[in-house]
């Protein structure tokens, strides 16, 4: 039994039911512990997936099962977003408090937790993401990628089993993209924790353990990194990026240069070259 | 720059100051405004001024910030000083056309002057040494009462606290805002008043258009978090009266008796 279960999920945002739908017929299984990401271009579905996840939006069709639960029960409503946290694409707007461990206490306090367990909680979450040593610090003097981290630690310290992104380095720099998503690999690799991750960063999106690409509201195509990103054709015909040095393999090979794997990063595809011209 | 404000700031420097309790010093705090506008003479006027400025070195952040918020009042402190130094009552020291000044004149002067930048230091210093979280929950826990008659007191703690937390993105806002129409050859420095407040709106519309949707955002993300309002929720940090907020209370209390005891014994001078 996966732990997020998406059943042929149907939403739009207008009530014209001729108008395109934002998402149309998707389903999808993500699986506890999994790193997943979503791509596609602005306006695929993938922002309105994500908020489908966590109970933020309701499906028009179909369902949403997080844990067993049903997104449309409002009784599960706070119990599923306890457990699927939600980290959206602008820092600014979602620190909330003037001061970083304030903020980061914002999500527990939210659930009744008992003072002396927040406390550590916060301490937990901002050591997780490396900002303890920031704590005291008033959010609008960090950088973009530091309030990011900030903003993970405040979901973290609701202590959910799944972390869902909706394209968080979107606006920050290299360094601050970097940061963002090595505690995004830590936090998956050494606390377990489901991370989904919405990009358009196809460098971001080969570090998955499944890449699941969108189109038009519907569920493109899916797999392991290198299946989606060998998949050239196909991705180039959506108009989608491949990762540089996938799409550099694959019009050497179309100059008849035998390559076997596509490469998906740098050193990769330089050792798979040194091969073939040897 | 506009970004340069230091009112309502917070500077965790750890002071004896830091660890009063926020509803104390609220309390405090509004028990120091009746007073200050009660001295009548010298000595009074001396001894909460004395008591201010110890409030200024306990908290042990840098004079620098205090004199940048005593910067931002200082066209009013001038011309407050002046309305009362020309309205004295009594006889004239010096009389040209229709400026008189008096003794009683400069008294006032003196006494408006200090009395105004004994406030702004006193209210500096308790943003300076009060968190916004801190500042709030004290506020909200003050008004409790009013929930007998169903006035909102949790949702307004929160408005404040918000509005606080985005002061500062909102300034830097304004600032990307304003050199982005400059680009585009906006003339905001020149021309009379009229010209220049209208110069302001192609900056303000944008500002609210882009606060409406920050505000979307973050209640999205205020969501996202479990946020279900007041009830049910808990606070990290506790907030209690200790050994050091009562003799915060009796030092207060020595401030407005020593003031009254003033009042009483000397004549008043204004």
């Amino acid at each position: 039994m996966s732990f997020i279960s998406i059943q042929d999920v149907c939403f739009s945002y207008d009530e014209d039911s001729a108008a395109p739908k934002a998402v149309d017929g998707v389903s999808l299984d993500i699986n506890a512990g999994e790193f997943v990401t979503i791509i596609g271009h602005n306006g695929c579905g993938k922002s309105t997936l994500a908020k489908h996840l966590n109970a933020m939006l309701l499906p028009d069709s179909g369902m949403v099962v997080v844990d067993g639960d049903d997104t449309a029960d409002e009784n599960k409503t706070f119990d599923i977003r306890a457990k699927v946290g939600l980290v959206l694409q602008n820092p600014d707007n979602q620190l909330v408090a003037g001061i970083v461990e304030e903020d980061v206490a914002f999500g527990p306090e939210n659930l009744g937790v008992a003072p002396d367990e927040i406390r550590r909680r916060v301490d937990k979450a901002l050591k997780a993401v490396d900002m303890y040593e920031y704590r005291e610090h008033a959010p609008y003097k960090l950088s973009g990628g530091q309030k990011q981290r900030v903003a993970i630690a405040g979901i973290l310290a609701i202590q959910p089993q799944c972390i869902v992104l909706d394209e968080p380095t979107a606006m920050l720099d290299p360094s601050g993209r970097e940061e963002v998503i090595s505690t995004l690999l830590k936090l998956n690799r050494e606390n377990a924790i489901t991370v989904v991750l919405i990009t358009h960063y196809m460098d971001e999106a080969v570090l998955a353990d499944r890449v699941v690409v969108m189109d038009g509201g519907k569920v493109l195509t899916q797999g392991t990194p290198e299946e989606v990103f060998s998949q050239v054709e196909l991705l180039k015909k959506h108009r989608l990026d491949v990762p540089q040095s996938a799409e550099l393999a694959y019009r050497l090979r179309g100059c008849g240069l035998k390559i076997q794997d596509i490469p998906l990063t740098q050193d990769d595809c330089v050792a798979l070259l040194e091969e073939a011209l040897r | 720059m506009v970004r340069d404000v230091s009112f309502g700031q917070y500077f965790p420097t750890k002071s004896v100051l830091h660890r009063l309790d926020p509803r104390g010093k609220i309390l405090m705090f509004i028990a120091y405004i009746v007073i200050i506008f009660c001295t009548f003479n010298y000595v009074s006027l001396g001894i909460t001024a004395a008591f201010t400025l110890a409030f200024l070195v306990l908290s042990k952040i840098s004079p620098k910030f205090y004199f940048k918020s005593l910067k931002v009042i200082l066209i009013i402190v001038i011309l407050t000083s002046l309305l009362n130094l020309f309205y004295g009552s009594g006889e004239p020291l010096w009389q040209w056309w229709i400026f008189r000044i008096t003794l009683n004149g400069i008294h006032r002067a003196v006494f408006v002057t200090v009395r105004i930048i004994c406030l702004i230091l006193a209210s500096s210093c308790l943003t300076f040494t009060t968190s916004p979280t801190e500042l709030t929950d004290a506020i909200e826990r003050l008004m409790k009462p009013l929930k007998v008659v169903h006035f909102p007191v949790h949702e307004v703690a929160m408005m404040m606290s918000l509005a606080l937390r985005f002061v500062p993105t909102l300034l830097e806002e304004t600032d990307k805002i304003m050199q982005a129409q400059k680009a585009r050859g906006a003339d905001m420095e020149s021309g009379n008043l009229i010209k220049r407040v209208k110069a302001l709106v192609p900056i303000l519309i944008p500002l609210f258009v882009s606060a409406f949707r920050r505000a979307y955002d973050v209640a999205t993300a205020m969501e996202c978090r479990c946020y279900r309002g007041g009830a049910g929720r808990t606070r990290m940090k506790q907030i209690h009266l200790s050994a050091r907020d009562f003799i915060a209370f009796a030092l207060t209390a020595l401030m407005i008796g020593g003031v009254i005891v003033c009042n009483i014994l000397l004549t008043a001078t204004i």
